[in-house]
């Protein structure tokens, strides 16, 4: 291994061994690395994020630093080329995505959100959109264990409100 | 041709998605057979390697997945902002639904802080918006909005526009802007100067100032502009005001408060007017004065205006004598604009002006020109999309229209980057329509047909009276 190795340490005590041109895709080990000249032998300390959802995290970078070194290597590949690529990555992370379970896809969420991931944290997003556009507002409290504090007068009303949209 | 090729066209769907649906497995088998190839000959090394990373990050995966199944599982709660930001990706329909979970999610979901970041993130996505059913011969005042990105119509009672037609449709803002028209109240016609003021998201509508001729059918667009930007009439005011010496403070918060919008101008030119006649001026409104004014009049030779278009600050509009001409919006002037030929047209299909990522395209039916000039084999036409290069202004062919020409008054809406067409022609007394989208932000143009069957059983009698528009919601 030629690149440099750094250590991640998540809030349940487990160590990871990452890139650091992975572990760079999140700003906020970037900011670290550059900062406070992290020693060799010495992990990272994440304390907002588990040990499950920094396996995840780290599997996610680890996928994207590969695609962005690509990306340098061939700037004037051919739309085609570029396409299939896209394509690679989007099935990628799709099955990526699929794996998960809501509640563990909030989790990640956070986590992108702590060590501020930005491409995670769209995916994510996404993901749980995808996910709840076609549920009705029943189905959507149910998943996220919201309880409705309308009257029926009132959700009458913002029914009337948006008509068009829910025909 | 149509009845030849319709079901060519469904059978080739029919197959792609069948492809799509058996490509996944395919998928696993090849990357499963890939991986056999490379274990048997591990020539490259580093490939092997990655596998085993690969195969490692997703060990561990898996075994902190099974630690946290065998342990109890925990109700997490999610914060406000990371709630928003998936809110925010939601199509709109979908977003309003979520209106009604709970008070919080409405909130959330409808204060301006979240509607700007949804726009500026462009989370919205196109809606075109159909206007001018008509049945048994009147204007039946309802909005048809197809949902691009979901395949879904929409439809949207309008009783304000009931019985009025020949209006012309422009859009900004999130809003749609019905101008002029007529209609007719029993025996009279009325003959509008008026704009209503289409606001979908909230499902409201307002006016603003009427124009200052009444116009059935002018070629319409409109531009943002600056805070500096001044018509000749805001030009006037400006100076009466200096004159007048004092300044009223009321006055001034008001216009503050207008400024705060982003400011634009919307521009009608030609259309007829009460006595039928086709109208040489034009006129521009300014949204911060809330005012018309006439603008320059065109040349008395360029001819009826037919189609027209705003690109990059520039009212391009063309002439059924086949001129081309642009009225500079900041300088307050025409131009006339010489190009190359554009090849001859069928005349009794009427050309388009479109434009996207500020270039400017324009729709033509043309005589399809293979079978070397033998006038039997010159039957058949073509629609093609021509591009106007802007500044050595000489045309040439972008991309051909995958339908048939059938709808003389096909009509065309671009915005940034997509182009949409709707061309409705009546078969056996029913009315199809043809809804085709093409992605001007790809190197490679192409149309692709959207909203199959869905909207056939909804219209009736509407070809020639249909106007369109686009927005992002």
């Amino acid at each position: 291994m030629s690149s440099n190795m750094i250590m991640l340490k998540s809030s349940d005590g487990a160590s990871f061994e990452i890139e650091e041109a992975a572990a760079r895709k999140s700003k906020i080990i970037a900011n670290m690395i550059e900062v406070e000249c992290v020693d060799e032998d010495k992990a990272i300390p994440l304390q907002n994020v588990t040990g499950n959802i920094l396996a995840l995290v780290i599997e996610y970078c680890n996928k994207h630093i590969v695609d962005d070194d690509d990306d340098v290597a061939t700037e004037e590949a051919s739309e085609e080329e570029e396409e299939a690529k896209k394509k690679k990555v989007d099935d990628w992370e799709a099955e990526f995505m699929n794996s998960m379970s809501l509640e563990t896809m909030f989790e990640l969420l956070l986590a992108a959100n702590y060590l501020n991931i930005k491409s995670l944290i769209d995916l994510v997003c996404q993901t749980i959109a995808n996910n709840i556009k076609d549920k009705t507002p029943e189905e959507v409290r149910k998943i996220f264990s919201i309880e409705n504090d309308f009257t029926p007068e009132e959700e009458e009303e913002i029914r009337k409100e948006n008509a068009w949209a829910f025909g | 041709m149509m009845s030849s090729d319709k079901p060519l066209e469904e059978e080739s769907i029919r197959q792609d998605l069948e492809i799509l649906t058996v490509s996944k497995p395919l998928v696993k088998s090849d990357s499963q057979k890939l991986k056999e190839k490379i274990h048997k000959t591990v020539e490259d090394e580093e490939e092997e390697n990655a596998r085993l990373k690969d195969m490692f990050w997703r060990k561990n995966t898996i075994k902190y997945l099974m630690d946290l199944a065998n342990g109890t599982q925990k109700h997490i709660l999610i914060p406000d902002d990371i709630m928003e930001m998936c809110l925010m990706r939601l199509p709109l329909t979908s977003l309003m639904r979520s209106h009604l979970v709970c008070k919080k999610w409405r909130y959330m979901a409808t204060t301006q802080r979240f509607l700007q970041q949804r726009r500026e993130n462009s989370f919205r996505t196109p809606w075109l918006f159909l206007f001018g059913a008509l049945q048994n011969r009147s204007s039946t005042g309802e909005i048809h909005g197809y949902d691009l990105s979901q395949d879904r119509w929409h439809r949207i009672e309008a009783d304000l526009l009931k019985g009025r037609f020949m209006y012309s449709v422009t859009s900004i803002h999130e809003e749609l802007y019905i101008i002029g028209g007529v209609s007719r109240d029993r025996r009279s016609y009325k003959f509008h100067r008026g704009i209503l003021v289409f606001r979908p998201l909230t499902k409201s509508w307002r006016k603003i100032a009427s124009m200052k001729h009444s116009r059935s059918h002018p070629i319409v667009g409109t531009w943002e502009v600056t805070s500096e930007f001044s018509t000749i009439l805001t030009q006037k005011n400006q100076q009466a005001e200096r004159v007048g010496g004092e300044s009223d403070p009321h006055k001034l918060s008001q216009n503050g408060n207008r400024n705060d919008r982003k400011r634009f101008v919307l521009i009608a030119i030609g259309g007829t007017g009460w006595l039928d006649d086709p109208l040489k001026s034009g006129e521009i409104y300014d949204s911060a004065t809330d005012t018309w004014s006439e603008i320059q009049r065109l040349p008395m030779d360029f001819g009826v205006v037919s189609c027209g278009i705003i690109c990059n600050g520039i009212f391009y509009v063309y002439s059924k004598k086949e001129k081309l001409s642009g009225y500079d919006i900041e300088r307050g002037f025409w131009i006339g604009i010489q190009t190359s030929p554009i090849p001859s047209r069928i005349r009794d299909f009427h050309p388009k002006l479109v434009s996207c990522n500020q270039r400017l395209f324009m729709l033509s039916v043309l005589w399809c020109d293979q079978g070397d000039g033998e006038i039997g084999m010159r039957n058949k036409s073509v629609r093609k999309l021509l591009e106007l290069d802007l500044v050595n202004l000489t045309w040439t062919e972008v991309s051909v229209h995958p339908d048939a020409p059938m709808d003389w008054e096909a009509a065309y809406v671009s915005d940034q980057n997509i182009l949409m067409g709707v061309e409705m022609c009546t078969v056996f007394g029913q009315v199809l329509g043809f809804f085709t989208v093409c992605d001007m932000s790809r190197k490679e143009v192409s149309w692709r047909r959207v909203s199959r069957k869905q909207l056939i059983q909804k219209f009736t009698q509407s070809c020639t009276n249909k106007t369109i528009a686009l927005l992002h919601l």
